[in-house]
């Protein structure tokens, strides 16, 4: 392990996290000659990039957002690539297909950025694997002790009752969760379940595809029909959180819906969400494996990211003798 | 307890008449008549005996927790409920479904026989029995378990709802039934089989 004198080998910038020595960036918010990309939601893979490293089974859902004529680069998890004067190998992460924790080694140091990550278990991505390093820098998305997630499989279950009780009434199941990764988790955990089919929203099926292709076992799909909603009394439907208010709703007649979220943990949330049903359903890391993953890592220098880094900032420094910061937009750099 | 709580997770989130009332009634198709008479009661608002004191709950939870107090602080503040908070903080998330993770029963039993069993025992012996309800029980039934803790519980449904949602799950008149859960009455078995029953329907003159 090294001290901290030396330059750091990630820092802040506008274009978001940047490696000097390796000369390349992870998951840019604009175009750059070498973008190392963590996984496929819109936060982290944006076009414009010359060059994108990213995780093999995860070019077919990167693919969806750059087009097929982007420059993919792809690599198998823990498999090291040189770039720049730093070796750079990607390994799972746990939080939607292809997801990749980045780890960078240079004159000695190993860095390990986690990228978004999960630790509970889901059967559509390889599971997180914790590595140890000199500098973790951690997604803290719900870094706060109140999250702390029940087991997927109990909320699918749940989901399941929601679903059976509106087919008694005749009524239609209408389930909002993001298109990417949390639609393909839900269509997975049903299996356990059920094979009856679900319908879905016309931008779920794209994605769906992409996770067919990659070798996902998931419940049969059907399109949501465009006819009136006679058709759809007693059938689940699921649609991306943005239909939740527009036309597309129109369709049915009687419905329920439901949203899958973390942040439905909260009753708070669940009362202003605007849906019949609030679902605890993330594929973040809560606070115990925010904890947890930290305390694996071994890392003596721990840098968060996103979301509510001041709780547990204070947490590691004080209960845990973690040298640790925040990382980002108004924090100083990695250094 | 556990179908109780989903059903006031529902009557809390959503906000649609219908689904109340079918969420209720549902709930009283399927309930033993025990707990579907001590759930009335309390849909209804009917007075609940505090066996702690709101102070209690919170004087136990930063042990309970395993976290320092500032982050305890912030917590409550953030979450504005004591009831939520301690199960957002301390509740079991190994989920209903594991075996021996559980120690959830009726509704009935925890209103008749375990929380007025608290009283005889001492401060300690009520903190290690609450506690370890809270590291045993999911979320849900851990929010629900402190509001009887401490005797506040306001579902969010009208009387008017409830007495619908009875009459729905007993096949009996709205009027039957109005007439019926006004006034004072307790719940149990007993008084659950007399709502269903049509004997008061005939006694007051509505059937012939
Ligand atoms: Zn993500
Ligand atoms: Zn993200």
């Amino acid at each position: 392990m090294t001290g901290r004198s030396r330059a750091p080998l990630l820092v802040w910038t506008e274009r978001g996290l940047y490696c000097p020595p390796g000369a390349f960036h992870i998951d840019p918010a604009a175009g750059v000659p070498c973008a190392v990309v963590t996984h496929a939601h819109g936060d982290h893979l944006r076009p414009g990039s010359a060059r994108y490293v990213l995780a093999s089974v995860g070019a077919g859902v990167a693919r969806l957002r750059l087009g097929d004529k982007a420059g993919l680069e792809t690599v198998e998890y823990g498999a090291v690539t040189g770039i720049g004067d730093t070796r750079v190998s990607l390994h799972p992460a746990g939080h939607i297909l292809g997801s990749a924790q980045v780890r960078i080694e240079h004159a000695g140091e190993v860095w390990v950025v986690s990228g978004d990550f999960k630790r509970a278990a889901d059967p559509t991505c390889r599971p997180f694997e914790p590595i140890e390093c000199d500098v973790f820098v951690s997604e803290a998305t719900f870094a706060r002790p109140v999250y702390r997630w029940p087991p997927g499989v109990e909320t699918v279950a749940e989901i399941v009752r929601w679903w059976h009780a509106n087919r008694e009434r005749g009524i239609t199941s209408v389930l909002f969760c993001y298109a990417l990764g949390k639609t393909q988790r839900v269509l997975a955990e049903l299996l356990a379940f059920t094979s009856d089919p679900v319908h879905v929203h016309e931008a779920l099926a794209g994605p769906i595809r992409a996770y067919r292709d990659a070798g996902v076992p998931m419940v049969p799909t059907l399109p949501a029909p465009s006819a009136s909603g006679r058709q759809l009394a007693g059938a689940l439907v699921l649609a991306p959180p943005g239909a939740a208010r527009g036309r597309w709703m129109r369709r049915f007649g009687e419905a329920s819906t439901g949203l899958c979220s973390g942040w439905m943990q909260l009753r708070s949330n669940r009362r202003q969400s605007g849906h019949d049903r609030g679902f605890v359903l993330s594929d973040h890391a809560d606070w115990p494996a925010l904890v947890d993953t930290i305390a694996r890592t071994r890392a003596p220098r721990v840098l968060l990211m996103h979301g509510h880094t001041a709780t547990l900032v204070r947490f590691l420094r004080e209960e845990r003798g973690v040298d640790a910061a925040p990382l980002g937009p108004g924090s100083e750099s990695a250094a | 307890m556990r179908a109780f709580a989903e059903l006031l997770d529902v009557l809390d989130t959503t906000r649609s008449a219908a689904a109340k009332l079918a969420a209720m009634a549902r709930f009283l198709v399927l309930a033993a008549p025990a707990d579907a008479s001590w759930a009335t009661y309390i849909l209804c608002r009917r007075d609940l005996t505090a066996f702690v004191t709101p102070m209690q709950l919170r004087s136990w939870l930063g042990e309970a927790a395993a976290l320092p107090r500032w982050l305890i602080d912030e917590t409550l503040t953030d979450i504005a409920d004591l009831s939520e908070s301690i199960a957002l903080l301390t509740a079991s998330t190994t989920g209903p479904e594991t075996p021996g993770a559980h120690v959830d029963a009726n509704l009935s039993t925890w209103l008749e026989d375990r929380l007025p069993m608290l009283r005889a025992l001492t401060e300690s012996g009520r903190r290690a029995r609450i506690t370890a309800w809270w590291r045993m029980l999911p979320y849900r039934e851990c929010v629900l378990l402190n509001r009887l803790l401490i005797g506040e519980l306001r579902a969010d449904v009208s009387e008017a709802q409830v007495v619908r949602a009875v009459s729905e799950a007993t096949s009996r008149s709205g009027t039957a039934i109005a007439d019926l859960l006004t006034g004072p009455w307790q719940p149990s078995e007993a008084f659950w089989c007399r709502l269903q029953s049509q004997e008061s329907d005939r006694a007051g003159g509505e059937r012939s």
